[in-house]
Formats: C-alpha cells, sequence, structure tokens
C-alpha cells in the first residue's frame, strides 16, 4: 500500500459517500483503489436490515416535510451502503420533484393515512437508483410526487400537459443542446411527446391510476419516428437518443468528480453507459476508475454541496444522531432535502457559496465544535478525536483533527495557521494545575475543529 | 493589505459598530488588493456627470419566476378573442380592476391599481426577444445575462453594478434578499451582499470561549483569504469571506436602526422587500437591489394559484412603496419587474397554461411617465398559440440603465436598443 493508494482511496471515499470515521474508512484503504470501488457497489446491493429498524424506533411524524426530511438524514448519517446513498441524492437532483409544489399531506380523520409521494418516490430511487436506467425513468413516468410536480395527473387527451415532456427532454435525460450546440429536440417534439404521456391519475388517497380512456392512443412523430406511442416507448425513444448518454454521464461525473469533465473524460464513461445498456452500477464503476477520477490533480475540484458538508462532517466526527434543527440549516445553506429550488436541481460550485450560506456553514461548525453531551445526544466526542497522546502539543492536537476532517491533506501554511491559533494563549507544556491544562486544550481543541470545518479544504471533495 | 483586511476583521468583525461610509472606502481597498494579488488589474470608477442625484438612485428588481402569464396579469377585457382563448380561465367583469377600456389589472392586484391610479405605474406590453425559447432556464439565461445568442458568463446587472454605478467593489451596490447571488447580478469580479434573514447574517461566537474569538477570526479569515488557500475555489472563497466580515456589522446596524413605516404583508416575499427599503433607508449605497417571487409555473390549477402570487407581489410592492415615501426616498427608486416568458393563449386541459412567449413589465416610481407603453399583441395573429413580441426586453432595461441612472446601454448590452418613452430623456436630472 502506497500513500498514493491511501490518498486516492481517501479521495474516492470523500467524493462518493457521506464520511465515515478513520477506523471504517482504514478499512477500504486496506483493500485498495479498485477493491474499494467494487466494495462499494457490492455493498450498496445489500439491505440496511439495522437502520431500517432503527428507523423504526425514533417514531417520525412522515406526515410533515421535517419529519420527512429527518428520516431520509437519518438514513444519510447511518446508512451501511454508502454509494446507493450518494446515488439516491444524485437521482434527487436529477429526477427532480420539489415539496414546495408536491406537499407532504397532514393526517387527517377522513384520512388517518395520508399519501407519502415523496417518500415513495426517494425509495424508488433507492430501490433502483443502480440498477437500469430504463427501469427507473419508465417508472418515474407514473410516480405520484412527479405526476403532482410536472402536472402529468391533469394531462388528459383532449389537451395534453406539456410540461412533464418538456423537462424529460430538457433536463432529466437529454439536454437542450448536443455537443455541437445545435438543439437536441424541437418543440413539435414536445407538443407530440406530451400526447403520449397523457392518461394518468393520482386520486385522492395517492392511488396512481391509468385511464385509458385520457389516454392518446393515435399516432406521434417524435424525434423522426413515427408511431402510436405510449410511456414506455416515449421513454425507450428518449433514452435512445444520442445526446442522452452523453447528458447523464455528464450530469453524473458532476455530480462525483467535478464541473469541467472534457469530452475524454466522458468517453470512458459513455461507453460503459451504452454497452452495458444503461446499467449504472457499471457506469458508475468505469465512472471512479477512469483516468479523470484517478488523477490526483482533480481531487477536491468539486465543492461539496450542504448535505455533503454537514452529513460529512457529523458522519466523520462520529455524531450520528440528528439534531431537530438540521432541515433548518440545510435550508439555510441552500439544500432542503425533498425541495429543490425548480425543477433543474440543485447549483453546483461557487452558486453554492454566498456570504449568507458560508456564514451558515462556519456557524455549523463551531455549532458541532461546541455540542457537549446532553438529553438528545453524546455531542462531539472530543476524547476521541484528540486522545490523551495527541494533547502534548499544538502540533499534534491540530494533526490530529486534520488527519481526521482532512485525510491529513493541507497546505503547509493551513496547518502554520492552525498551529499559531492552537499554540496563541495556552502555555504548552503548562505550568498551571493538570484541571486547567485539560480544560484549556480541550477549548483549543474545539476551536481546531471550528477551524477547520470552516476552512476552504472541508468544502471540497 | 492582507493586514489591513485583518486588522479591520479583528478589530469591526466581532462587535457592531457604526461604519458609516468609512467602510466602503476601506472594503475598496480591500478589493483593490486582491484584484493585485490575484493579478487582475484594480478595477476603476467610472465617472460620470449628474453624480448626486444619479448616485442616490436605486433600481429594484422583482423577479417573477416561472413564467408569469401576462394575459391574466394585465387583462385584455376589451378583446373578444380573450374570452375564446380562454373560456375557463379567463377572467370576467368580477375578477378584474380595470384600468381603461382596453385593460384591467386582474383582480388580486388592488396595490398596484392604487399606484397606477396615482401615476407611478407604467406598463409596457409585449415584451419579449427573437426566437423565444419555451425552456425556463434558457429564457432566464436571456433576461439575466441581456444577451440573445452569445453566452455571457457575467449578469447584464453585474456588467451595470460593475462597470458604471460602482467600479470600487463597494459591498452593497449590488444587494440581493436572498440567500445566493441572483445570476443577474453575478459575476466573478463582483462582490454581490445577498442577505437573507439578517437574524443569521453573522458570525456567531463560540460563547464558551470568548478570550480567544479575535484569534480565532483572524486564522479563519487567514485560512478563507490567504493565497492559495481553496484551491480551484480560492477567488470565491476569498471573496466570500472578506464580503462576509466586511458586511455583517454594517447589515446588523442598518437592521437595528431601521423602523418600517408601513405594514408589510407576513410573507417571505414582503420580508424580502422589508430588508431591501431597510438596506435603501440605511444609506447601505445600494444602487441594484434584486428579490425573486418564484412559482408562476402554472401548468394546472392556475386560477388559485396565479391569484395568491399576483396578490403577493402587489400587496408586497404597495407596503415597499408606502414606506419608501413615508421614509422620504421613494423618489430615488424605481421598480421593475420580469418574468422569463409568458404563457400560451390558449388555456390547457389542466385549468392551466403552458410556456408561452411576451408578457408585460410594471414600472413603478415617482419620475415615470404613467401608462401604456410598447404596442400590445395581437391575440388573433399567433406563433403557434403564442404572442408575438413586439417589444424587446433589452429596450426596456436601456430605458432604464440610461434614463434613471445614466449608464451608458450600448456598452452594457453590446447594440442599441431604442429606448422607451416611460422615463423622459430629461429623467437624467441634467
Amino acid at each position: 500500500m502506497t500513500s498514493e493508494d491511501r490518498t486516492a482511496v481517501l479521495a474516492l471515499l470523500r467524493r462518493v459517500t457521506f464520511g465515515m470515521p478513520p477506523e471504517e474508512a482504514g478499512r477500504y484503504v486496506a483493500l485498495g483503489y479498485r477493491g474499494t470501488v467494487d466494495a462499494l457497489i457490492e455493498e450498496a446491493r445489500g439491505d440496511d436490515r439495522d437502520l431500517d429498524a432503527y428507523l423504526g424506533t425514533l417514531e417520525l411524524d412522515l406526515t410533515t416535510l421535517a419529519g420527512l426530511q429527518r428520516w431520509w438524514l437519518v438514513r444519510m448519517l447511518r446508512t451501511r451502503r454508502h454509494l446507493l446513498e450518494r446515488m439516491v441524492l444524485f437521482w434527487h437532483g436529477v429526477l427532480v420533484s420539489a415539496s414546495a409544489k408536491v406537499g407532504v399531506p397532514r393526517a387527517t380523520p377522513e384520512m388517518p393515512n395520508p399519501p407519502r409521494h415523496l417518500l415513495v418516490q426517494n425509495q424508488l430511487f433507492r430501490a433502483l437508483g443502480l440498477g437500469q436506467s430504463r427501469d427507473l425513468y419508465r417508472a418515474i413516468v407514473h410516480d405520484g410526487a412527479m405526476l403532482i410536480y410536472l402536472d402529468g395527473r391533469d394531462s388528459r387527451k383532449a389537451k395534453p400537459n406539456e410540461n412533464f415532456a418538456r423537462e424529460l427532454f430538457e433536463l432529466f435525460a437529454i439536454g437542450r443542446s448536443g455537443p455541437d450546440g445545435r438543439p437536441t429536440f424541437h418543440e413539435d417534439d414536445v407538443r407530440e411527446a406530451s400526447r403520449g404521456f397523457t392518461g394518468w391519475s393520482v386520486s385522492k388517497d395517492g392511488e396512481v391510476q391509468f385511464r385509458p380512456n385520457q389516454f392518446d392512443a393515435g399516432t406521434k412523430r417524435v424525434f423522426g419516428q413515427v408511431g402510436a406511442f405510449g410511456a414506455d416507448a416515449l421513454i425507450d425513444l428518449t433514452l435512445s437518443h444520442p445526446n442522452h448518454a452523453v447528458h447523464l454521464c455528464r450530469r453524473l461525473f458532476r455530480h462525483v468528480i467535478d464541473d469541467r469533465p472534457t469530452e475524454d473524460d466522458l468517453a470512458p464513461v459513455i461507453a460503459a453507459y451504452r454497452e452495458s445498456g444503461g446499467d449504472m452500477a457499471r457506469t458508475v464503476r468505469a465512472l471512479l476508475l477512469s483516468p479523470a477520477a484517478m488523477d490526483p490533480a482533480r481531487f477536491r475540484g468539486r465543492m461539496r454541496s450542504p448535505i455533503e458538508f454537514v452529513v460529512g462532517t457529523l458522519r466523520t466526527l462520529g455524531m450520528p444522531d440528528i439534531g431537530t434543527n438540521l432541515p433548518g440549516i440545510l435550508d439555510r445553506m441552500g439544500q432542503s432535502p425533498f425541495n429543490p429550488p425548480n425543477v433543474a436541481g440543485w447549483p453546483s460550485g461557487e452558486r453554492w457559496l454566498s456570504p449568507s450560506m458560508w456564514l451558515e456553514r462556519v456557524n455549523f461548525a463551531n455549532g458541532v465544535a461546541t455540542t457537549r453531551k446532553g438529553a438528545r445526544s453524546d455531542g462531539l466526542p472530543i476524547a476521541a478525536i484528540v486522545p490523551p497522546a495527541a494533547r502534548v502539543s499544538p502540533e499534534a492536537v491540530v494533526d490530529a483533527i486534520t488527519a481526521r476532517l482532512l485525510d491529513g491533506r493541507l497546505s503547509s501554511e493551513a496547518r502554520a495557521t492552525l498551529v499559531a491559533y492552537a499554540r496563541q494563549g495556552v502555555t504548552w507544556p503548562s505550568g498551571r494545575t493538570p484541571r486547567d491544562d485539560e480544560l484549556a486544550i480541550d477549548r483549543k481543541a474545539r476551536g481546531v475543529i471550528h477551524l477547520v470545518l470552516a476552512m476552504p479544504d472541508s468544502h471540497l471533495a | 493589505m492582507a493586514d489591513l483586511t485583518r486588522r479591520l476583521f479583528v478589530h469591526d468583525g466581532l462587535r457592531v459598530v457604526s461604519v458609516g461610509l468609512a467602510l466602503p472606502h476601506l472594503f475598496t481597498k480591500a478589493v483593490q488588493a486582491a484584484d493585485l494579488e490575484a493579478g487582475r488589474t484594480p478595477s476603476v470608477r467610472v465617472e460620470r456627470g449628474n453624480g448626486d442625484l444619479l448616485a442616490r438612485r436605486t433600481i429594484v428588481v422583482v423577479q417573477m419566476a416561472g413564467g408569469n402569464d401576462g394575459l391574466n396579469a394585465v387583462v385584455p377585457h376589451g378583446d373578444s378573442a380573450y374570452r375564446d382563448h380562454r373560456p375557463t380561465l379567463g377572467l370576467g367583469p368580477g375578477d378584474v380592476l380595470p384600468l381603461d377600456e382596453r385593460f384591467a389589472l386582474h383582480g388580486a392586484m388592488g396595490g398596484l391599481h392604487r399606484l397606477w391610479g396615482a401615476g407611478e405605474m407604467a406598463i409596457v406590453h409585449g415584451v419579449g426577444y427573437p426566437k423565444p425559447s419555451y425552456s425556463h432556464f434558457e429564457s432566464m439565461d436571456v433576461w439575466q445575462t441581456g444577451a440573445v445568442e452569445a453566452h455571457n458568463r457575467e449578469g447584464v446587472l453585474a456588467r451595470l453594478v460593475k462597470d458604471v454605478v460602482d467600479g470600487r467593489g463597494h459591498p452593497f451596490a449590488g444587494f440581493a434578499a436572498s440567500r445566493s447571488v441572483p445570476p443577474a447580478l453575478a459575476s466573478p469580479d463582483l462582490s454581490v451582499s445577498a442577505v437573507e434573514n439578517p437574524a443569521t447574517f453573522a458570525f456567531v461566537p463560540d460563547k464558551r470561549h470568548v478570550v480567544d474569538g479575535a484569534s480565532r477570526h483572524d486564522a479563519l479569515l487567514h485560512l478563507s483569504t490567504a493565497p492559495g488557500m481553496g484551491g480551484g475555489f480560492h477567488q470565491a472563497f476569498a471573496s466570500t469571506a472578506r464580503l462576509a466580515h466586511d458586511t455583517v456589522a454594517t447589515v446588523q446596524h442598518a437592521h437595528a436602526a431601521y423602523a418600517p413605516l408601513a405594514t408589510y404583508p407576513a410573507d417571505g416575499f414582503a420580508a424580502g422587500l422589508r430588508l431591501v427599503s431597510e438596506a435603501i433607508c440605511g444609506d447601505l449605497g445600494v444602487r441594484v437591489a434584486y428579490i425573486t417571487l418564484g412559482g408562476f409555473d402554472t401548468h394546472a390549477g392556475q386560477k388559485a394559484t396565479q391569484a395568491r402570487l399576483l396578490g403577493t407581489l402587489s400587496d408586497g410592492l404597495a407596503a415597499f412603496w408606502a414606506d419608501l415615501q413615508a421614509h422620504g426616498r421613494a423618489d430615488d427608486v424605481l421598480v421593475m419587474t420580469w418574468s422569463e416568458f409568458g404563457r400560451r393563449v390558449p388555456e390547457n386541459a389542466s385549468g392551466g397554461s403552458d410556456h408561452g412567449s411576451a408578457g408585460p413589465q410594471f414600472i413603478i416610481g415617482k419620475g415615470i411617465r404613467h401608462g401604456h407603453w410598447g404596442a400590445p399583441p395581437s391575440l388573433s395573429d399567433l406563433d403557434h398559440g403564442n404572442l408575438r413580441h413586439t417589444t424587446d426586453f433589452r429596450s426596456v432595461y436601456a430605458t432604464v440603465m440610461e434614463g434613471w441612472l445614466g449608464a451608458p446601454s450600448v456598452e452594457l448590452l453590446g447594440a442599441r436598443f431604442p429606448r422607451l418613452g416611460f422615463l423622459p430623456m430629461h429623467a437624467l436630472g441634467g
């Protein structure tokens, strides 16, 4: 095991998991890079029985948005299927439905078990997120949340609603323009395809029904093909559009690696997607083993989204208990789970940074660093993060903390800044009583954790 | 210069201080230092005439995101073709507030109707651009960058701020009442203050360990701004961190000093407008303010949704206007709305309407010429069910840029677009 291998595995984990403490990361490091890729994919095929059981004990109110968000955040914080859970977030950002429009119906005496459309959709992403993309795209057509979000439930033979077909082409599957800059589809394709997505409805209690009398069974012309296309046939036509593989693989690349994929970067990923007939596990594997993914110059080239940063921080520090205020914090950082801002999903890169959103991240970092044991959580396990052996010098404290949070990768100037901060105001070693030393060092260590979590490196993957 | 920035941080970042005009000056130096550090030419202010009057003026841009159905906002109630296209979605005489024999406002827009009556609102009709895109994102991009063909990286309002109204990097010249910087104001070379809630726009100190607060903030700023920090995102982190620490105290100060002199509705849009008023009345130096009201993508169930949204828009703006008037600042402010497109003229089967093309824009101000501008599009000569635009959106920008801020629209828009009559040529105050 070379240090390059170790660095690469840790960079990989930072990209495609929600984080983990060093002990767990060490087990992947021992497998090597390829071994880790295979292990992450294999684990995604398993189950999460312990997590399911734990979620059952929490008695979350799933008829509220905050309850749904906590349900998903607990999954992210505790799953053993690291890669799969990241793919759920990926698909949520591609095949978008948002609670602002879909709603989260409350229980009433007439309807004690209201529909949970967004939860059902989330489970769909979990069930099919690493399977055949065709199955997922076909299923999303008649997913309750999607039928509400993009108005498919109101689309009837007499006057089809164009919303779903347009966004399917433009954002979900094909993109507006191809590599040559020419349009990939035309208005007539949208209008014609809309006819083939008619006929679906969502009943008040959440049941999705197909009503043949509202379906337009006539002949349509889409992408130059003519036929009496229905939803499945239209999805197949969409996924066989020459730009589909390019579009989806680019979105995947941007979710995992960075925002600047070249044609060469994407080529092996697109090839795997096409050759496997849209097998997402094989596509992800090809992406992670591609030259771009393994190029050390591109590590930490992507801004972490708020969910990645928050969940990653808590997992890496060994704080799997979710505070009740986490949904609100994420909302103010700009990423409210189940509620993307619009049908294009969340932004990326520098758009995650504004003074407001940055302050929210900095203040979250401080909140985490100062969390003490309380009724709801065990707090920050400072004794495990900075064990007695590390409490001997400012350098040792900084190294223990940055090894955990930054895989030990930071510039010498950043390390020097942290060490200078840790040294200031504390006598190392102290002439005071051991109890005073312990308190002073504890506070300093928490200050260093705050700084490390606030510094740019913690927001990159 | 980096030392100056850090000293500022230590002394000012932790306490609320009255900064007045000193901060922008110091900030300017920090920005110039950052420019030099990044190997850029320091931005230079373009000095122009009419300084005193123009320097007080602000435009407030209101984005109606999702594609507002213009036909049901400014209703051509005198046109029989309107009801033919909209048998169920059409608004009847009891649902509208007449402006004249041809047009009426949606009935939920009582506040704007009063501004029209007071002669302080203009409507620009049929605004759009050639070969319209029916994609939200493409069409927003066109409006936000001010370019139909080319793909500009910078927002058109960002260019307005940094090239004309304030080239010195004044942190509040561009101001967004939102947590993120809107694309229309976004440029890698411009710092724009985006504030959603002053209560959380702060560095929350570590209450258990206040003794090292100053040194910790010092370290935080260094880690966020020093050369090389943040890798490929260095500039974004550095400018964001500098902007945050330079503006937090000012925002808090303005927030504490401001009291609204009108009753705002209790929704998020009105809260944002209140914040814009706070920034204007607090003399933060706001020149271009931005706020978004979303949800106009009414493919289904349009009647209830649009009524709610237009009510929110109208009630919020009416309160904002009353507040500015009571503060004696309404003379300095011009409000301009926009939406990425209007909607299809014939209604759909879902009680809604699909993506369309041209739509109306509202202009509010005391110095404007009240009335209708631009030719109302025909309801019978349609393009695949869509209105043909009659007014290029860049003409509206050009009119506001030149007529309100004295800015050279040809440079900013890349071509000359004819000015509309809602701002008289002498509005420069010359």
